[in-house]
């Protein structure tokens, strides 16, 4: 059974060259130039994705995404929009409403890769044997309430301040995004929660509050700081690269991808802490033995021996199931053996795969090493020439 | 203090002349004051070339120019206030006293001179020149400050389009350049001799033509209307402006602002041409629109209800003026609102939306500049109608 994607816009020519694009393709496409009228047909009918104009008369798109969500929870919004100053719109992505964001005018050639990526990677991961496996594992995380009431405010667009209000109810919340705005690459000396809030934007409140609670339950676990400080490290580096290949800052919305990357580390961590143990002994014991250069990445060997789901996919699995933007999920299944053929946002995988690489070998944590790509990291971005730039940074936001 | 003030004695009398120069050296050094004399009106005159005095000491009774026409020819200046008359008058000189101070004069003197009433009105007189001196000097800040702002308003109206206008254009430059990629794949596909659709190649090859020829058209109409708008840039362009074009461009410039928002509806009278400054008015029916739009959208948050704005133009022969009506169903304003309307930064928009100036600038161009009327009538609850009045003929 085909896909079936439901594109909405208020120009009829709009509509028109995208059915033209998507005609090579596999999809069952079905087109709307009214939300109104697309809500009517979901009444009897299922699709799978939707791509949306946002600004409509009678329905608007944020409008349109909210009633699909409410409907058809399962479908993938994706936004296509012009209107690139629209508060609404960084608003609906911040809070989760919109999964992925293109921009008119838009290259054929892309579109087809962003939206077939996306619509692969939700397969891989909505694939109930992995829910299975990793339910097996242990309960899913739980979700603060705090982050309900916060994505209803990011959604109105509410002030920092308000923002803060709310976040200091929580303090153990409150303590997570001082810490992490407080780092180098935010470069804040605050105990305000609002001035930290401000620094990182809502995206990454959002996201920081989501997965908090693993965080917070790994907090105990043996290596729980070290990747911490890891995880800590490469989201600074990442951003530094960025602003050193591209000379402008890291888009807000992949701010936290250095940080998430990891995720199911410490998940893995909580709920299978002796399974992890015992994995992290045996790769040291490996490491002993074989003395050779970390070309082969035997966390990788040894993690698929031990377990029946990987901690790339059990991290990008939990970031899905949260709705994270969707490139932060990419980094987070991808960072360790990036295929160029999978991947949609090449770039920043390549970035987050070269500054964690730097990063385990500069804070001794060997046993969670993996082999770089050279390949990879100079094909997308030119980026081994800037290693040693990176390891230096690294290395100065730790004497700090 | 650091300024000489420049003095001059006109009398046709010696004495009088040496007295009163005497007198001042007595209590002013050359360098708080300058002294030059003239024996009358003509050489007074004369003078005005080189010399420019800040107060003059002036006799009235003089031969061949006397004291009043040396007044008449002050005028402009005593206006400007860059000088100050004292009069000096004799017994019986009343009635061409008051005939000076007609003219402008600031304060008399009378003969004989005495010490103490000559000082302190010299005193009088400079520090009346310091406060006009300071004046003039504020008055050229808040030019300058006011023309900033007009230019900062301007630039902020315009940046709030640019992003509305970017999405405008954005639309049509999506679907032309995702066809032409479209285009050079059947071309591709042709050339090779692979199979391409299975729907009507020819129709479908003759629909991206049209569309793509639609979209062009759309582009150029936004630019035409960006270029139409905004034809200032030269602050002081007075023309022959056609006001009925100058609203529907402004409609063309922020369709954006509008579109989603409420239906206009235009009812030209075919008024004529007016004489006046278009930029700035097409300014003017830019603020009014947006408000109207902003009103409408508020009003929508709460009752969801259609908005619309109705655009009306008429010429009033009697009064040689062009009548423009924008009336809105938005949220109207109360009386407290519609009293402050045109002040200087009121705004009942949340912050860091616009800079609070539209009104009060449109006031001033449509007012000052142009000599027109502005006016409000508001109803809370069910909607605004604004009335703006311009004269065809030069302001």
């Amino acid at each position: 059974m085909s896909k079936v994607i439901a594109f909405v816009d208020d120009e009829q020519q709009i509509l028109r060259a995208l059915k033209r694009l998507f005609f090579q393709t596999d999809y069952t496409c079905l087109f709307f130039d009214k939300g109104g009228d697309l809500i009517q047909y979901l009444e009897s009918n299922k699709i799978d994705i939707l791509v949306t104009d946002i600004r409509m008369p009678e329905m608007d798109g944020i409008a349109l995404m909210h009633a699909v969500k409410r409907m058809q929870p399962k479908v993938i919004r994706i936004a296509l929009s012009g209107y690139t100053d629209s508060r609404q719109i960084l608003a609906a992505l911040d809070s989760g409403l919109a999964r992925l964001y293109i921009y008119k005018p838009w290259d054929n050639d892309q579109l087809l890769s962003k939206i077939e990526g996306l619509i692969r990677m939700n397969d891989q991961l909505a694939d109930p044997s992995l829910l299975q496996e990793i339910n097996g594992l242990g309960s899913l995380p739980t979700i603060p309430d705090l982050y309900a009431k916060i994505t209803d405010l990011i959604e109105k667009e509410a002030s920092a301040q308000e923002v803060a209000r709310l976040v200091d109810s929580d303090p153990a919340i409150a303590g997570k995004l001082l810490r992490i705005a407080n780092t180098a690459y935010y470069g804040l000396h605050t105990g305000s929660v609002q001035q930290a809030i401000v620094m990182l934007g809502m995206s990454n409140v959002r996201q920081i509050i989501l997965t908090n609670s693993v965080f917070e339950r790994a907090a105990y676990m043996p290596y729980a700081k070290d990747l911490w400080q890891h995880a800590s490290l490469v989201n600074q580096g990442v951003a530094y690269l960025y602003s050193l290949c591209y000379g402008k800052s890291l888009p807000n919305h992949q701010g936290t991808a250095g940080l998430m990357h990891t995720l199911g580390l410490l998940f893995l961590a909580t709920v299978k802490t002796d399974l992890y143990l015992e994995l992290i002994e045996a790769v040291e014991k490996e490491l002993q033995h074989s003395q050779t250069d970390n070309n082969q990445s035997i966390f990788d060997a040894l993690e698929t021996e031990f377990l029946p789901v990987r901690h790339p996919e059990i991290g990008s699995f939990l970031l899905n199931w949260w709705e994270l933007p969707f490139d932060i999920i990419e980094v987070a299944y991808h960072y360790r053996e990036p295929k160029p053929e999978l991947i949609v946002n090449k770039e920043l995988v390549a970035m987050v795969h070269l500054v964690s690489h730097v990063a385990f070998g500069l804070l001794g944590l060997t046993q969670f090493q993996y082999a770089l790509d050279k390949e990879f990291c100079d094909a997308n971005g030119n980026l081994t020439r800037h290693q040693l730039a990176i390891e230096d940074y690294l290395a100065s936001l730790l004497t700090n | 203090m650091k300024e000489t003030i420049k003095v001059l004695i006109v009398d046709d009398s010696k004495l009088i002349r040496m007295t009163i120069r005497d007198l001042l050296n007595t209590h002013f050094t050359p360098q708080e004051m300058q002294i030059e004399m003239a024996e009358d009106g003509d050489q007074a005159l004369a003078l005005f070339g080189t010399y420019e005095p800040n107060i003059i000491l002036l006799d009235i009774m003089m031969p061949k120019v006397d004291g009043i026409e040396v007044l008449m020819h002050l005028q402009e200046r005593i206006l400007k206030g860059e000088v100050q008359t004292i009069m000096i008058t004799g017994m019986g000189d009343d009635q061409t006293l008051s005939k000076c101070f007609d003219l402008g004069a600031s304060d008399f003197i009378s003969k004989p001179i005495q010490d103490v009433a000559l000082t302190s009105r010299l005193k009088g007189a400079i520090r009346q020149h310091h406060l006009i001196q300071s004046l003039n000097r504020l008055n050229q800040e808040l030019t300058l400050a006011k023309n900033q702002m007009v230019q900062a308003e301007k630039m902020a109206a315009v940046g709030q389009l640019a992003a509305g206008i970017a999405h405008e254009i954005n639309n049509p430059v999506g679907y032309i350049s995702s066809n032409i990629h479209t285009l050079k794949k059947y071309y591709q596909n042709w050339k090779s001799g692979k199979n391409q659709h299975i729907f009507d190649l020819d129709t479908d090859i003759q629909e991206i033509f049209e569309d793509l020829a639609f979209g062009v058209d759309r582009i150029k109409e936004i630019v035409d209307s960006l270029r139409s708008f905004s034809r200032i840039d030269n602050i002081s362009e007075i023309n022959q402006f056609d006001v009925e074009q100058g609203i529907r461009d402004t409609l063309n410039v922020a369709r954006h602002r509008y579109k989603y928002i409420a239906d206009v509806q235009i009812e030209f009278g075919n008024v004529p041409l007016i004489y006046a400054n278009g930029g700035k008015i097409n300014q003017v029916f830019l603020n009014i629109l947006i408000n109207a739009a902003d009103a409408i959208k508020s009003a929508q948050e709460e009752d969801g209800r259609t908005g619309q704005i109705r655009i009306e133009t008429k010429y009033i022969s009697q009064d040689e003026t062009v009548e423009i009506k924008f009336v809105d169903n938005g949220t109207g304003m109360d009386e407290e609102t519609l009293q402050r309307l045109y002040n200087p930064f009121f705004t009942t928009k949340p912050v860091g939306s616009g800079t609070g100036l539209g009104m009060s600038l449109s006031y001033d161009i449509v007012v000052h500049e142009h000599k027109g009327k502005i006016m409000a009538k508001s109803e809370l609850g069910n909607g605004t109608e604004f009335t703006v009045l311009l004269p065809v003929g030069k302001a």
